[in-house]
């Protein structure tokens, strides 16, 4: 099911009313099944995915939280190490992710090279149907597994855990739930409010006019980044910005309508954008874009691999392959993988200039404070545009669309 | 009451008054963009779409006061007059205003080209439509003709879809259309067959909210097409000079006029002031020419008339003047068949118990364009007539 339709909306209106009328105890398996419903109407054959996804992953929390019990983890301890049922979990759900996602461009990319060195037979995929959310709801699995392994959150049960895996309005496009914030809100069910629905559709009507509107319409103006060779002139930045407006109001609005309609039955999920575009650096701006992403970037890639702590070259080391990693979240084509390198290596620079360059920063400071910020400001908005172009068109194209923007 | 509580409920009810007055708002401006409130008429020519008339049918049920739909072919259209004020309809409209009825609404459903089968369709489409009170039915003397019986019903792609085999056979819808569009009415029942809850749902969306029903009009009135499409093409004339595309010239490609009388500097000049060539004289003599040899138009009008009498319609029927000192000049017109033969009509109508007027010799010539299309006066006094025949009509309905 996809939010601007409307069989979401009649969708969501019944689970509202349905959601609200049964009694507080009953609404977490009311969510539980709002979301085979809603997983089910796009593909029945996905929803065995989630569900397997859901009971092994819970499993193996519930195997991780034994192991960490001396006696009732006893029978456990002799054959896993908490840590070998944690790698196990990971493995698994990286695995369905990189089967799913990542096999057709390893298979493309396979076959490239077979075409290149004219030896040996290409290797013939299956059609692979990517599972709706996939990336979204593997990332929430992982952040559990890997937070029951810490011990820092509660194992939850099974229906908790379900309803926490299958909530509809994050299924799809997040944002990225945590666990815990979650379970406190299932487990303390309150009364319906007047403010859910009006707040709630507020977000929902802000998300589908982004959405619906203004995202929507750039499609008139985008046409060059994938057909360069047809435009000229000034219609590639217009397609750059247009390409830039187009991703902000595309997926904003669509976190809006996922937090819209998870208001509407009185539960908080995380924001995900803060006026991204309006940020002085492109730290900052990380921040603020698809924030849940970001903290779960920080949080389970960026700081196990050593975060900053470290020296100058090892923290540009986790930069770099942190956002590499993200830029292959977002799709599974090399120009995504560039894409993530090129923002590693602007947040690479930016820390280089925030540790090595005081001279440079103290001579900034002198200057006065508006036009800076103002130039900072569209600095960053037009490192951020750039990095669009690898995003939207292939690696071939988009180089020959920077070419030709530079080409007066 | 909290002040969250207070906002909430300010922000729902908002949303809901904002709903019912964009949809008001939206209905207002499309119909009044089409030109519905003001003395609307079809297309000159054949050019009418199921859309057009399906909206119009829609903005007359949605009227209030006692509304009268006048039906017909071009004389009730108003061919031989530039201005809508100066049709059929818009005078009985002010003939009713200015005389015995405050509350009468007049609708032009003429369609030029127009014949009895649909002239039938049409007065089907108002009674199911509930869209006017009364109908008066405008039948011209050419209808019965054999020659017009000879080419496909010009309005064939309206109707189509209510069409059975047999009629479409009888009104001779040409082959290819009936093939294509069997084709299509399959494929759109497959599609119906296939389509998921969602489609049925944006239909009855589309319904009942006229924002959302009419986006593509709002936006082509308002902005002269979709907002993007229209900054698109704005940069492309600032950027590389291009102009944009102008509008297709569209769907009805003005023809030639083969006639004299259709010639631009001729269209709404009286008869005598233009040549009439030995082709014109042929033509007409064609479709004046009416035998007692019955046909499919006289089929449908017996069909109407049945219609009219089996659904106890409040109707009229009036049959359209004939300018008889053109048809007599070039002795074009065989008295005694038009005698019999409008006996013959007249008696269809009658035996059915509806009420018939012959006003085929109440006008004069000079207020003639050509044959059977009056000039402005000709319309106001054909309109005069009928408004007199109404009066009892109207005031037994108990509408003054």
């Amino acid at each position: 099911m996809i939010f601007n339709t409307w069989v979401y909306g009649v969708f969501l209106t019944c689970f509202f009313v349905f959601y609200w009328v049964v009694p507080p105890k009953g609404r977490m398996a009311v969510l539980v099944v709002g979301g085979l419903v809603f997983y089910t109407y796009y593909l029945p054959l996905h929803t065995v995915l989630i569900v397997g996804l859901i009971l092994a992953t819970y499993g193996l929390g519930a195997a991780m939280d034994r192991l960490r019990n001396q006696e009732t983890g006893a029978g456990l301890k002799g054959v896993f190490t908490l840590k070998t049922v944690l790698v196990l979990s990971l493995v698994l759900c990286l695995g369905v992710l990189a089967y799913f996602k990542y096999l057709p461009l390893l298979a493309a990319t396979f076959d490239g090279l077979i075409l290149l060195l004219r030896r040996g037979a290409p290797y013939q995929l299956p059609d692979i149907v990517i599972p709706l959310g996939l990336s979204f709801f593997v990332f929430e699995f992982v952040h559990y597994l890997a937070e029951v392994y810490k011990g820092s959150v509660p194992r939850g049960s099974l229906c908790e855990y379900a309803a926490f895996g299958m909530f509809f309005p994050t299924l799809v496009a997040g944002p990225i739930k945590r666990f815990q914030p979650f379970l406190e809100q299932i487990r303390h069910p309150v009364p319906f409010r007047l403010e859910y629905l009006s707040e709630g559709l507020y977000r929902i009507l802000l998300g589908l006019g982004k959405k619906m509107i203004i995202a929507d319409s750039m499609i008139y103006f985008t046409d060059p980044l994938a057909n360069p060779l047809n435009a000229g002139g000034a219609d590639y930045w217009v397609a750059m910005y247009a390409f830039a407006i187009k991703i902000y109001f595309d997926f904003s609005g669509y976190s809006d309508i996922a937090i819209g309609s998870a208001k509407v039955l009185g539960i908080r999920v995380p924001e995900n954008f803060d006026r991204p575009y309006f940020q002085q650096n492109i730290a900052v701006f990380w921040n603020k874009w698809h924030m849940s992403l970001s903290s779960w970037i920080r949080d389970y890639l960026y700081i196990p691999l050593g975060g900053n702590r470290g020296t100058l070259l090892f923290t540009l080391r986790n930069l770099i392959m942190a956002m590499a990693l993200c830029g292959l979240w977002h799709g599974a084509a090399w120009n995504f993988l560039v894409w993530g390198l090129y923002h590693g290596l602007g947040m690479s620079l930016f820390r280089v200039y925030r540790k090595k360059g005081t001279a440079l920063i103290n001579m900034v400071e002198k200057l006065p404070a508006l036009p800076v910020k103002i130039v900072s400001i569209l600095v960053t908005f037009h490192f951020v545009c750039f990095g669009w172009v690898f995003f939207a068109a292939d690696l071939h194209t988009a180089f020959q669309f920077l070419a030709l923007m530079f080409s007066f | 009451m909290g002040q969250k509580t207070v906002g909430s409920i300010t922000f729902i009810v908002s949303l809901v008054v904002f709903f019912f007055i964009t949809n008001s708002l939206a209905l207002w401006y499309v119909f009044h963009q089409m030109g519905y409130d003001h003395n609307f008429r079809f297309a000159d020519g054949a050019h009418v779409k199921a859309e057009v008339l399906d909206l119009y049918l829609e903005y007359v049920a949605g009227q209030g006061g006692y509304k009268i739909a006048v039906v017909g072919d071009s004389v009730v259209q108003g061919a031989g007059v530039p201005e809508r004020e100066q049709t059929l309809t818009a005078h009985l409209q002010e003939e009713l205003w200015g005389g015995y009825s405050k509350t009468a609404r007049v609708f032009n459903f003429g369609l030029p080209g127009g014949r009895p089968a649909d002239l039938y369709m049409m007065v089907k489409e108002l009674h199911e439509a509930g869209a006017a009170q009364m109908i008066i039915v405008n039948i011209s003397y050419p209808f019965f003709s054999y020659e017009m019986t000879k080419t496909p019903l010009l309005y064939f792609k309206v109707w189509s879809p209510g069409l059975s085999v047999i009629e479409k056979e009888e009104l001779k819808v040409p082959a290819g259309f009936t093939s294509a569009q069997g084709a299509e009415a399959s494929l759109q029942q497959g599609a119906e067959d296939s389509e998921d809850a969602g489609d049925n749902v944006e239909k009855t969306v589309s319904r009942y909210w006229a924002v959302y029903r009419f986006r593509q009009e709002i936006n082509r009135y308002l902005f002269g097409g979709p907002p993007a499409v229209q900054g698109k093409a704005y940069l492309d004339l600032i950027l590389h000079g291009i102009v944009p595309d102008a509008a297709p010239a569209e769907e009805f490609p003005e023809e030639e006029p083969l006639s004299e009388k259709d010639k631009p500097e001729n269209r709404y000049k009286v008869w005598t002031s233009f040549p009439w060539s030995d082709q014109d004289k042929e033509h007409l003599k064609n479709v004046f020419n009416v035998t007692e040899e019955d046909n499919v138009n006289f089929k449908y009008y017996r069909l109407l008339c049945g219609y009219l009498q089996e659904n106890d319609i409040p109707a009229l029927i009036f049959m359209s003047p004939v300018n008889h000192s053109l048809l007599q000049r070039y002795e074009l017109l065989d008295y005694s068949s038009y005698v019999h033969n409008t006996g013959l009509i007249r008696q269809v109508a009658e035996d059915r118990g509806i009420l018939f007027l012959n006003y085929q010799e109440a006008i004069p010539p000079h207020l003639f364009h050509d044959s059977m299309h009056m000039l402005d006066e000709g319309n106001a006094i054909t309109a005069g007539l009928l408004s007199q025949e109404l009066q009892p009509l109207i005031e037994g309905a108990g509408q003054r």
